[in-house]
């Protein structure tokens, strides 16, 4: 979805919220195809390291990336709350793997802010805007920027210069 | 509308080319019975029907093309022409045009060719002029007959028109529908998820049985399971015969080009070719029709003597270049073989030192079998000059890619003065294949039965390093070997027993040895990609989920070879 239109219409935005550590982030609800418990994935070898790994998802091998580790956050154990938000962007469909997922809510367009200059840093690519919402700040992803395949290239760094 | 007008025209481009691709052999036939009139007609037809569905849909090029053809056709037919080199050749240039004037159609790229020059050699040869135009060509060949006295491809010494032609089961009409690939592979996915699901059962059934053995309802699921184990083999098994397609689809272009290609370099040539009928998986079809064109033209260009050299070496003075398909066991045996003059070890020894390939030591120690297999690196070419033909030293390395991608394997046996044989090793199918399962570094990893030669128990002492790499001696050969545990980063190797396992891998026309932890099983399992995210991740084909739901990832040993190589050369 274009940012500008995003903040040109009066329109409602649903979001899923989850949480990474301390921050809240949400991500368009159109964009979420399925929310799943933490299962065993089997590592892929020679993918960057925020590449957790591939799962089943009844019958469709997908892959799962870790957005702590493609945040550059500490990792963490997994918890009884870890979840797996399965995305779907141009026919790609990945798992993304967060500490818990908290809510769905809606937002008016309008309160959503770009993201300020002031942050940097590879988060700050990702972010689509910031909303408020009763005192909170919410961080708006865009999920296809963090799917797309140049990026990964990019940030995969060593291992996949090896594969050019 | 529009849509309807793009199905009719799609459904003309593909008939089309069906019709052209069998004309190709229909014309080499002709060439030898120039009298059989049969086929004369079966050509006509075939070039009719194109012209006819060209008019209706406009495309006035075609007409024109497929016109002029067709009145020269015409007048073969009514027996007021006789068959010859050189009117053959201004057919199949026509037809060649038409080919191309077809692909203009399909890529709706609007472009015009220039017609001229094969409508007017057609248009001499419709007003008998072609004996004049062509006399110098014509001279030549009569000359070589009175010194050879044996030319199958010259219509003058060609056998009598054969009338049992006449009677072939040709007019039988084919019980067949044209179905979208895409829709095959998903019924090919499909029967692949009902697997996983039989495996998943049978697993559960056993494991109920073990709980108890009493229960009467228990026998039943049995029974059914058993069913249904024998109903998803069975539907497997006629999903894949469905993209199964005969080999002929590609061998039967080659004898125009093995035609062609002795008529350039004025060599004769005899293509026999066996097998056809053998069946593969589309996917290896279409892979292998460019190596097996390299192939050949080497065979043609290099291999083969002047008839001349021939004879006086007590040949026969026509070369013959055997084309085989045959199936062995899950696997097919594709071979080009000829009587030509062989491959040179020494020669090829030579040449790579020259081109600092390999070191004086390696020379030395090289056996000749290995020696023949330089010639798969790229810009290896031991052609004193680069023909139009071949010479440049691509041609092998797109052979060695192309049968590695599925994996493949190649073998050559070369005798100096006696011809040389090429050999591919290819899997039946990609799709569903038998994999064997292997343990390493904790993680379970699947590798293409097909590309697997043997397993063998080692400890680590049977491991030696020559410059810091690590290989295994084996039978007076030296293998590399990679370790598998050593892909995933930060994966402490974990040999805790005494006892691993080395899987010997045949790839290409190379070997290597995987060291793995443990040796799993052998298991039927289903290909899947990890999706556009993963694709194309170094070293691994894919997935497969086995009967426990779990991923397991698929080797993609000619990958794995290619990093191991980098990594080789690195140090």
């Amino acid at each position: 979805m274009d940012i500008k239109k995003d903040f040109d219409k009066k329109e409602v935005l649903q979001l899923v919220t989850f949480r990474l550590g301390n921050e809240e982030f949400s991500l368009d609800i159109l964009r979420v195809q399925e929310i799943i418990r933490h299962m065993d994935l089997t590592r892929v070898p020679r993918t960057p390291e925020f590449v957790d790994g591939v799962i089943n998802l009844r019958g469709r091998v997908i892959p799962v990336l870790d957005l702590r580790k493609r945040f550059g956050l500490p990792a963490d154990e997994k918890t009884n709350d870890t979840r797996i938000i399965v995305v779907d962007v141009d026919d790609r469909t990945v798992g993304l793997k967060v500490d818990a997922v908290s809510e769905v809510l809606r937002l008016p367009s309008d309160t959503v802010e770009p993201p300020p200059a002031i942050v940097t840093g590879a988060e700050s690519e990702y972010i689509k805007g910031v909303g408020k919402l009763d005192g909170r700040l919410l961080i708006l992803l865009d999920v296809a920027k963090i799917l797309s395949r140049t990026e990964r290239d990019a940030l995969g760094g060593v291992a996949l210069n090896a594969v050019a | 509308m529009n849509n309807e007008m793009d199905d009719i025209v799609n459904d003309f481009i593909s008939e089309s080319a069906e019709a052209l691709d069998s004309l190709d052999q229909k014309f080499i036939e002709l060439e030898k019975n120039p009298g059989d009139t049969t086929l004369l007609n079966d050509i006509f037809r075939s070039i009719h029907t194109i012209k006819g569905a060209a008019g209706f849909l406009g495309f006035q090029q075609m007409v024109e093309a497929t016109h002029v053809t067709e009145d020269v056709l015409n007048k073969l037919r009514k027996g007021e022409m006789e068959v010859n080199a050189a009117i053959m050749d201004a057919i199949l240039q026509s037809v060649d045009l038409i080919k191309v004037l077809l692909n203009n159609i399909r890529e709706k790229n609007g472009r015009e060719e220039d017609l001229k020059p094969v409508i007017a050699s057609l248009t001499n040869v419709l007003n008998g002029d072609y004996a004049r135009k062509e006399e110098a060509p014509q001279l030549t060949v009569i000359s070589s007959e009175k010194r050879s006295g044996n030319d199958a491809a010259r219509p003058a010494q060609a056998p009598q028109p054969q009338p049992q032609s006449k009677d072939e089961p040709h007019k039988e009409k084919e019980q067949s529908i044209r179905v979208d690939i895409d829709r095959l592979d998903s019924v090919l996915n499909l029967a692949g998820e009902l697997v996983l699901s039989r495996n998943r059962l049978m697993r559960l059934g056993s494991k109920l049985c073990e709980l108890d053995t009493e229960s009467e309802l228990l026998s039943h699921m049995e029974e059914g399971i058993a069913q249904l184990d024998l109903v998803t083999t069975d539907l497997q098994l006629a999903v894949m015969k469905m993209r199964m397609q005969p080999i002929a689809k590609v061998f039967n272009k080659f004898p125009r080009m093995v035609r062609d290609l002795a008529r350039q370099n004025d060599k004769e040539v005899e293509l026999v070719i066996s097998g056809e009928e053998t069946e593969l998986d589309k996917t290896v079809i279409e892979e292998i029709g460019d190596p097996l064109v390299h192939l050949i033209r080497n065979a043609v260009d290099h291999g083969m003597e002047t008839p001349d050299e021939r004879a006086s070496k007590g040949k026969p003075r026509c070369g013959t270049l055997s084309l085989s398909a045959y199936q062995e066991g899950r696997h097919i045996i594709v071979s080009v073989a000829d009587d030509g003059r062989g491959i040179d070890a020494a020669a090829i020894k030579r040449s790579a030192l020259e081109k600092g390939l390999i070191t004086p030591e390696d020379a030395e120690k090289m056996l000749n079998k290995e020696a023949l297999n330089l010639i798969f690196i790229p810009g290896f070419s031991t052609a004193r000059k680069v023909s139009n033909i071949s010479g440049r030293g691509v041609g092998m390395d797109v052979v060695k890619t192309n049968i590695s991608r599925i994996n493949g394997i190649i073998s050559i046996d070369s005798e100096v003065g006696n011809g040389t044989k090429i050999t591919f090793r290819l899997p039946l199918t990609l799709a569903i294949i038998q994999a064997l399962t292997v343990e390493a570094g904790g993680e379970i990893y699947g590798i293409p039965l097909s590309t697997v030669i043997e397993n063998i128990r080692v400890t680590a002492n049977d491991l030696k390093t020559i410059d810091g790499k690590e290989v295994i001696h084996l039978r007076d050969r030296v293998y590399p070997v990679v370790r598998l545990s050593g892909l995933v980063d930060g994966n402490v190797s974990s040999t805790n027993s005494e006892w691993n396992y080395i899987v010997l891998i045949g790839i290409g026309e190379k070997s290597f040895g995987i060291l793995v932890d443990r040796l799993h099983g052998q298991e039927e399992i289903v290909m899947k990609s990890m999706g556009e995210y993963l694709k194309g991740t170094e070293g691994m084909a894919g997935a497969c989920i086995n009967g426990d739901g779990n991923v397991i990832l698929i080797l993609d040993v000619a990958g794995l070879l290619e990093s191991m190589h980098r990594v080789y050369a690195n140090c």
